[in-house]
């Protein structure tokens, strides 16, 4: 199987007044491929996507998306190409429903690829693959913290990525709540979506990537399938120190 | 009509009343340069400030930089209640943006027309001895109603740097600006360590009110005219530097000094507008620091 | 369809207008009704940016002033056609909201606020410096004396007044019903989340202030003619920033009906006040209940009525 290179990250470089957060970091994901991202607290990880979907610009480098430059595109342009991104910390629209929360992703980003399409039937499609079809009227306020969780996923999911950045949906859940998460992630990698995993959660991580790159300092250290990284003596030093 | 005697009189004026902005937008950085509170009312609570002065310089005689003085402990304790209601309103909930400003610009209203209502719209001024009186330094002639103003601001300045720079709870406010989490786990309360530092914000337009009054005339509206110019400061300054609000606070002064005497008073409040877009087009970090 | 019983609600209101005015000579009636009608157009505006986006105007007094002396400067150099003065002046507010904007609503939405708060202090700074606008000592414009079909100007302006507001509530629930609202609301609860999602953000953005900014332009369009004698001071009044953001606060921000609720009550109960308290008393109480409202009943009575009703979270 030899999919398509869909995301080319070329020494990506970001600096924060005077700290470097990311030094030359490159990365590929093919079409439909199951990534993962991970590395030590502060290793870049989240600064490395918030370049990647647009959040923030990137001092060096250069990032190709389906062919295209998006080096230089806003963050709502990228989503319109396909990439989609849900947040560590929720940030739900809280003064709509839970499918309004996913209409608005359908009408601005997925819309621009897919002018015909039912924008309710297919946010209600994809609430019920993720499992909060029953509180589609209900307002995304009033939703627990996994409930929230699987909104980002969802509304993620309505921009109609090719490439979807899962950035630590599985923290602070419980061992039942990872495994629902888990299960939603390779549905959705079924489809044909390449998903980029940021995880502290071993097992998780370990069970759903095919290929793994780890960050530390700004850096990438190591790349490869789960069992070269689990063995790896620099992924471990970078994780438990010296 | 140049002559370098009004040049040097509109500097030297310039730069005396830029030390007495400095101390009026000192409490802007505090609040929003480091504790993210866009206290847009802080103007009005100097006018407050003002009036405290004046009634207790007219009605007892008290000197007014001793009664701006005295009534910043007053003003402390209001700048903590009010940062509890903020608090609890508005900051806990994360709806600051919208209805945080509107809950300061609601308090502008109520303390403005509260002393208009109270005191009616004439001018109020106070009298001490030497306000009259001027220095004379070679070509300079230096108005003790605006040195004496600029002196304490400088003071003042000096002192709030060193209680951020030198003591523990100076130290937290600047560490409350950057990390909730590590202040927690130092076993400092953020929020009171916020409300502290509101209350001192608050307790600085006491001082500066009454520094305001010595300098001229006050009636309650007249702190409009100072939302534009602080906001400028605290901007052009980097928001969060106390040294870079005096630098900004200086230029300020000068450059609306040599419009009012070149171009006429009319046109002075253009200046902190010009100066405020300028800065948020082109550097919006200012002069010395953080974006955003 | 709701969308057309409003409208024939609308066409309903112009009419019986119209009517009153060859009933009822009482002009009093007529100046306080432009006033009020006046207030709908800003509290509506303001909202768009406002209530809508999550973006605080403080300045509409420059807006609206803006407007007015566009049109007073048009009639006194070109004697324009009304519709003229429409068109110009909602060109003018436009302009201003995009610049502003433009210059702003890239960096935090603070920014924009305090830029909002020195604007009116600056264009009143140039029209106080501009002879041909009549300075401080303000500008006459003489109201026609015959007009078409009504017995008065002021009559004639009423109408006109009505208008506009229906017309400007009929924009803020248009937008507020599209694509354009849902994307403004996205804003308004979470910026970062809705660029992520594909909604063009300062695109958005710079519409609902264009907008905004046309619409408080348009309602001081027909000011000099209702106030004939026009100078900084008065035009330039607080009393319109505090007002046209009271008013949707109070109302109930995040729908078209709000800032109709607020201008409609708040203006009414300032009309009354006006006669028997002084306007100072006026603007502390307005102060005291916007204060009250933020912190109490944020989502204004629009919102207080949706939770009685135990409806869907405002």
């Amino acid at each position: 199987m030899t999919a398509g290179i869909l995301l080319d990250v070329r020494g990506v470089s970001k600096r924060f007044g005077g700290f470097e957060a990311l030094t030359r970091v490159s990365l590929q994901v093919r079409e439909g491929e199951r990534f993962g991202l991970i590395g030590p607290n502060g290793s870049g990880k989240t600064t490395l996507i918030n370049c990647v979907s647009g959040a923030l610009g990137s001092d060096e480098g250069e990032i190709r998306f389906a062919g295209h430059d998006i080096t230089r595109l806003p963050a709502h342009q990228r989503t319109r190409l396909g990439i989609a991104r849900s947040f560590q910390i929720p940030k739900p629209f809280v003064s709509m429903t839970v499918l309004e929360n996913l209409c608005i992703p359908a009408e601005y980003a997925a819309h621009a690829r897919f002018p015909g399409a039912d924008v309710v039937a297919e946010a209600m499609e994809i609430l019920r693959l993720i499992g909060l079809e029953a509180k589609a009227h209900a307002p995304a306020a009033g939703l627990t913290q996994i409930e929230l969780r699987k909104l980002e996923l969802a509304r993620a999911m309505a921009a109609r990525p090719r490439l979807l950045i899962s950035d630590e949906s599985m923290a602070g859940l419980s061992s039942a709540e990872v495994d629902e998460i888990l299960a939603i992630l390779l549905a959705l990698n079924e489809r044909g979506i390449a998903i980029i995993m940021i995880e502290h959660i071993m097992r998780a991580v370990m069970r759903f990537s095919q290929r793994i790159v780890v960050l530390d300092a700004g850096a990438r250290i190591a790349e490869g399938g789960p069992d070269e990284i689990l063995n790896n003596p620099a992924v471990e030093k970078a994780y438990l120190g010296e | 009509m140049f002559s370098f005697d009004l040049l040097l009189d509109a500097i030297v004026a310039g730069i005396l009343v830029g030390g007495f902005y400095a101390a009026v937008s000192l409490g802007i950085t505090l609040a929003f340069g480091l504790l993210n509170v866009v206290n847009i009312a802080h103007p009005a609570f100097v006018i407050l400030g003002s009036y405290a002065a004046f009634v207790v310089n007219s009605g007892f005689g008290l000197d007014p930089i001793l009664a701006g003085l005295l009534f910043m402990p007053v003003f402390f304790l209001l700048g903590i209640g009010v940062y509890r209601i903020y608090y609890a309103s508005f900051e806990k909930r994360g709806e600051e943006s919208l209805r945080g400003l509107v809950f300061f610009f609601g308090i502008i209203f109520i303390i403005e027309v509260s002393l208009s209502l109270q005191y009616g719209v004439d001018y109020r001024s106070v009298h001490a001895a030497y306000i009259g009186d001027s220095l004379r330094l070679g070509p300079i002639d230096l108005a003790f109603r605006l040195a004496i103003p600029c002196a304490m601001a400088l003071v003042l300045t000096l002192a709030l740097h060193l209680f951020l720079s030198r003591t523990f709870y100076g130290r937290a406010v600047k560490a409350v600006s950057q990390d909730h989490l590590a202040l927690r786990l130092m076993g400092a309360d953020p929020v009171r360590i916020k409300g502290l530092a509101f209350g001192i914000a608050i307790a600085t337009a006491s001082l500066a009110g009454a520094l305001l009054i010595m300098i001229g005339p006050v009636e309650p509206s007249i702190g409009r005219e100072y939302i534009g110019r602080v906001f400028a400061i605290a901007v052009l300054g980097g928001m969060g530097s106390i040294g870079g609000t005096l630098v900004a606070a200086l230029i300020l002064g000068v450059l609306e000094s040599l419009t009012s005497t070149f171009y006429g008073p009319s046109w002075a409040p253009a200046v902190s507008f010009g100066i405020l877009l300028l800065v948020l087009a082109v550097r919006p970090s200012g002069l010395f620091g953080r974006a955003g | 369809m709701r969308g057309r019983a409003l409208l024939a609600v609308a066409v309903a209101l112009v009419v019986l207008a119209v009517a009153l005015t060859r009933l009822s000579a009482n002009q009093y009636y007529y100046f306080a009704a432009y006033v009020i009608f006046q207030y709908v157009v800003l509290a509506t505006a303001w909202n768009i940016l406002g209530g809508y986006t999550g973006y605080v105007n403080f300045g509409s007094a420059g807006f609206f002033a803006l407007g007015a002396y566009t049109a007073a400067i048009l009639i006194k150099a070109f004697q324009v056609p009304f519709p003229v003065l429409l068109l110009a002046a909602s060109t003018v507010g436009g302009l201003l909201g995009l610049s502003l904007g433009y210059l702003t609503l890239r960096l935090r939405g603070v920014f924009f606020s305090i830029a909002t708060l020195a604007l009116a202090v600056v264009l009143q700074t140039l029209i106080v410096n501009w002879e041909y606008a009549g300075g401080s000592r303000g500008i006459y414009t003489m109201r026609p004396a015959e007009v078409l079909f009504f017995g008065n100007y002021v009559e004639f302006l009423f109408v006109v007044m009505l208008i506009l507001a229906l017309g400007a509530l009929a924009t803020a629930r248009w937008i507020e019903h599209s694509w354009l609202g849902r994307g403004l609301a996205a804003i308004r609860d979470n910026e970062e989340a809705a660029e992520c999602m594909g909604v063009p953000t300062l695109r958005l953005k710079l519409v609902a202030a264009t907008v905004s900014g046309a619409l408080m332009g348009i309602a001081g369009a027909p000011f000099p003619y209702y106030v004939t004698y026009m100078e900084p001071a008065s035009t330039f009044n607080l009393d319109y920033a505090v007002n046209s953001l009271a008013m949707p606060m109070i109302g109930g921000a995040t729908t078209w009906v709000g800032p109709l609720l607020g201008a409609v009550l708040l203006g009414t109960a300032q009309q009354i006040a006006t006669v028997t308290i002084s306007s100072a008393l006026n603007l502390l109480i307005v102060g005291v209940v916007l204060v009250a409202f933020v912190i109490l009943a944020p989502d204004g009575i629009i919102g207080l009525v949706r939770r009685r009703r135990g409806g869907r979270h405002a």
